[in-house]
């Protein structure tokens, strides 16, 4: 286009506070001169626009942007309700000002049918990622620790007992275990460690039938599991109040033997150890309940889950460039680009293969290679395919990475649409949520005995938990049949 | 004063109410032309969004706006219904009048006795140190206070340091249920101690010296010059800032707590205002956490108005 087209999107422009190197290659710099399109940057630049608070402020304010970013799967009454309510148009009248994006859907059905809304309506671009590698966070131990007290990998909950208990007390950590505990309440977060029961938290698929965790038999044995850990100094003490960055400080500095880990965090813990020739990370299938099992459940973010796709939005006033420029982003040249960065400065061919230099893998001005990569690209957090996200760890995270991902294809609740019918009913489920989150904490913590685990459930059933899993099966039947 | 009064009482018996304005307005239109954008201010940020509150009766779209959107079930009363009905109301009241009993008992008085203790001192240079140090954690960003604290409560932070020192056991304070509320006041008293005693220093300041003297010379000693002088010297401020916090009992704010709180704290620390802020901003509830909100209002208003007329009733010192 001819840079007389200017839009408008909720994204963070961060331009003016990048550091020396990435000057004249910022990534929303260099979209404009290539798609010659101007954009105007609205919102708050310190947050992400996508956070919850951050959206609603903007929905509120009735003043929106022509392109936004949303993710409308978790809005309420879902992407039917965001079209029927007028906040943003339907695209699929549009579809010759998007060839590539229309190219990669009609390619592939699964996508085809996660990205539309139940009668069919293409609402956004969206960012689709990868169908295979859908773990990012599993459990990691330091290998070096096991050597001394002279255990292997743990695969099963009482081989996991044993290696924390001889952390504890032959190699005396703090704690032996560590990790965020919102993160037992993050869908399937920890469903590497409590696999060997068969659940997770919250919702997931059991034979083809939605259910929800801590109704399950298996949950309630692995809550005891973790208040037994809990009560014996196996797990944190500080459980429940430490955050990420304390989370991997503990396992970079070696006071936690094992934690549950986000793949670029494993990274950021072994660079921190560079030059200690002793530290060592090992990662941990998903447990099994006997040992030589499959493992079956893991952490698993759906390939299309709504998040950081971009819709227009009804007020956007030139819907063919919005479309075009949207497209860029999917074409074989403007994929390279949001992936890679600008050929020739952040990376190049080596054997036919997109490689990176140092300037994204060692430099020294820049948080970590990911945060160089947020830089000059969009690769996994923009309306895009993801074609590479993770060719900027050293290879043994990318081994860790692998070991990350089990069988959840099979148990994963899809990315599926609620309808208006159900918004009263899905209101429900942040108030049980909030009462099982404490509950169970209650438990983990010793303040609450085990004794009392059924009045829990029945408390949730009263307040509607079976409401609320017959509305998700309802919205799965009604995926199934799109 | 008196003189523009008599006059005024003469102009009313010539001419109506707004012959009286007429007639002030010519001689005082400066005056009136300095109100002007205070009173712009009141309308567009103060009266205007009260409008707003219309939102408590309807679901409220921002796509259809405030007006457009459709009224709720029970003549517009289904919000408020929900909320009395859901099983976190009881929860969230008590918990906002417990926290809001502990900030009045412990922490209404401690910038009275901050102040009392500063007035007492008599090397000048020394209460001057004393009062910048003391004000100083008011100018400490809350973000920046509850990351300190998160950091004392860990069960090898500081908190647990000192206590270590007589012998307990280290225990992660911040989740723990029975201690959140104590942190958050004692933390609260640290915070604003200092800056809320300068107005009672001021009211001190403004007692006369005599009455001191005086009372020296018949013999009274420091704590009966303090009860009998200076006490009552500041009765007024004392029962006026009193009165102002009255209104603010079911209100206690969000940003602390909200920073402060965890999965396992939330029985103790979950108050009205945190509630509203996850219904609202979190989950888009935004007619619901109106309601919240406006029957929140209506008893501060109830309770300042009572606080004033027992105070009238009293003492004889009222806000209004």
């Amino acid at each position: 286009m001819d840079g007389s087209v200017t839009l408008s999107i909720n994204a963070t422009y961060e331009g003016d506070s990048v550091p020396e190197w990435v000057k004249g290659h910022y990534f929303w710099d260099l979209i404009q001169e290539k798609t010659g399109v101007k954009l105007e940057f609205v919102g708050s630049p310190s947050k992400p626009q996508e956070t919850s608070e951050e959206f609603s402020l903007l929905l509120a304010s009735g003043d929106y942007p022509d392109l936004m970013q949303a993710n409308w799967i978790t809005f309420t009454g879902g992407p039917q309700a965001a079209l029927d309510d007028g906040y943003i148009i339907a695209l699929d009248e549009y579809s010759q000002y998007f060839p590539s994006l229309s190219k990669i859907l009609a390619e592939n059905e699964q996508w085809n049918k996660d990205v539309r809304t139940d009668n069919g309506q293409l609402y956004n671009f969206p960012l689709l990622g990868s169908q295979e590698t859908t773990a990012g966070t599993g459990w990691v131990l330091r290998q070096d620790y096991l050597d001394k007290v002279g255990l292997a990998v743990p695969e099963t909950i009482d081989e996991w007992t044993a290696v924390l208990t001889a952390f504890k007390d032959q190699l005396n950590l703090g704690s032996p275990m560590t990790f965020e505990s919102r993160w037992l309440f993050l869908e399937y977060a920890t469903a590497g460690l409590s696999s060997a029961y068969g659940v997770c938290y919250p919702f997931y698929l059991q034979d083809g039938k939605t259910v929800f965790g801590p109704q399950q038999p298996g949950y309630k044995e692995w809550v005891t599991t973790l208040t037994d850990w809990y009560s014996k100094g196996l797990l944190d003490k500080d459980l429940f109040s430490v955050d990420k960055n304390t989370v991997q400080s503990k396992f970079a500095s070696g006071e936690a033997g094992a934690a549950l880990q986000q793949v670029r965090n494993v990274q950021n813990c072994i660079q921190a150890n560079a030059d200690n020739p002793e530290y060592k990370v090992v990662a941990a299938h998903s447990t099994v309940a006997q040992k030589g099992d499959v493992p079956q459940m893991a952490h698993h973010n759906n390939s299309y889950n709504g998040g950081c796709s971009v819709s227009i939005s009804t007020q956007c006033k030139n819907i063919e460039a919005a479309c075009r420029f949207l497209d860029y982003f999917y074409s074989d040249e403007g994929a390279l680009f949001c992936t890679y960065g600008e050929q020739g400065f952040a990376w190049d061919y080596v054997d036919g293969v997109p490689t990176f230099n140092d300037l994204i893998l060692n430099n020294p001005e820049t948080p970590d290679a990911q945060g160089a990569r947020y830089f000059v690209g969009q690769f996994q957090n923009g309306p895009i395919r993801v074609i590479d996200s993770n060719s900027h760890y050293m290879p043994e995270v990318r081994e860790i990475q692998a070991v990350f991902q089990a069988n959840m294809k099979d148990y994963a609740y899809p990315t599926v649409t609620n309808n208006s019918d159900e918004i009263d009913t899905m209101k429900k489920w942040a108030d049980i949520d909030t009462y099982c989150r404490e509950t169970i904490t209650a438990f983990i913590l010793g303040n609450k005995p085990l004794t009392e685990w059924d009045s829990f459930i029945s408390t949730a059933e009263s307040m509607g938990i079976n409401d609320v899993v017959a509305a998700k099966e309802a919205a799965y039947q009604r995926y199934l049949a799109r | 004063m008196s003189a523009t009064k008599s006059t005024m009482n003469g102009v009313k018996k010539r001419g109506g109410k707004l012959y009286d304005i007429q007639m002030d307005f010519h001689k005082n239109w400066p005056v009136y032309l300095m109100f002007i954008p205070v009173l712009l201010f009141y309308i567009l940020f103060h009266y205007k969004p009260m409008v707003g509150v219309v939102m408590a009766f309807k679901d409220y779209k921002p796509a259809f706006g405030v007006w457009g959107s459709p009224w709720t079930k029970n003549f517009g009363f289904k919000h408020f219904l929900d909320f009395f009905s859901g099983i976190y109301f009881g929860r969230v009241i008590s918990n906002t009048i417990i926290i809001s009993v502990y900030q009045l008992v412990f922490g209404f008085p401690a910038p009275i006795l901050l102040a009392l203790m500063l007035n007492e001192l008599k090397n000048q240079r020394f209460k001057k140190t004393m009062q910048t140090v003391t004000y100083f954690p008011h100018f400490i960003s809350t973000v920046v206070v509850c990351g300190m604290l998160t950091q004392f409560c860990l069960s090898d932070g500081l908190f647990n340091w000192i206590t270590g020192l007589f012998g307990a056991e280290p225990v992660s304070m911040l989740q723990q249920p029975s201690m959140f509320r104590s942190i958050y006041v004692l933390s609260g008293i640290w915070q604003s101690m200092g800056w809320d005693s300068i107005v009672y220093l001021a009211a001190i300041a403004g007692i006369d010296t005599q009455l001191y003297e005086a009372a020296a010379l018949d013999g009274a000693n420091r704590l009966r010059r303090i009860w009998h002088i200076t006490l009552p010297g500041i009765k007024g401020t004392i029962v006026i800032l009193l009165i102002m916090k009255m209104g603010q009992v079911m209100s206690v704010g969000s940003e602390k707590i909200l920073l402060l709180y965890n999965d396992a704290t939330y029985s103790t620390a979950d108050v009205i205002s945190t509630y509203v802020y996850r219904k609202g901003l979190i989950e888009m509830n935004y007619s619901f956490s109106t309601a919240v909100n406006l029957f929140n209002s209506v008893i501060n208003f109830a309770l300042v108005c009572s606080a004033n007329w027992i105070s009238e009733k009293l003492t004889d010192t009222a806000l209004f």
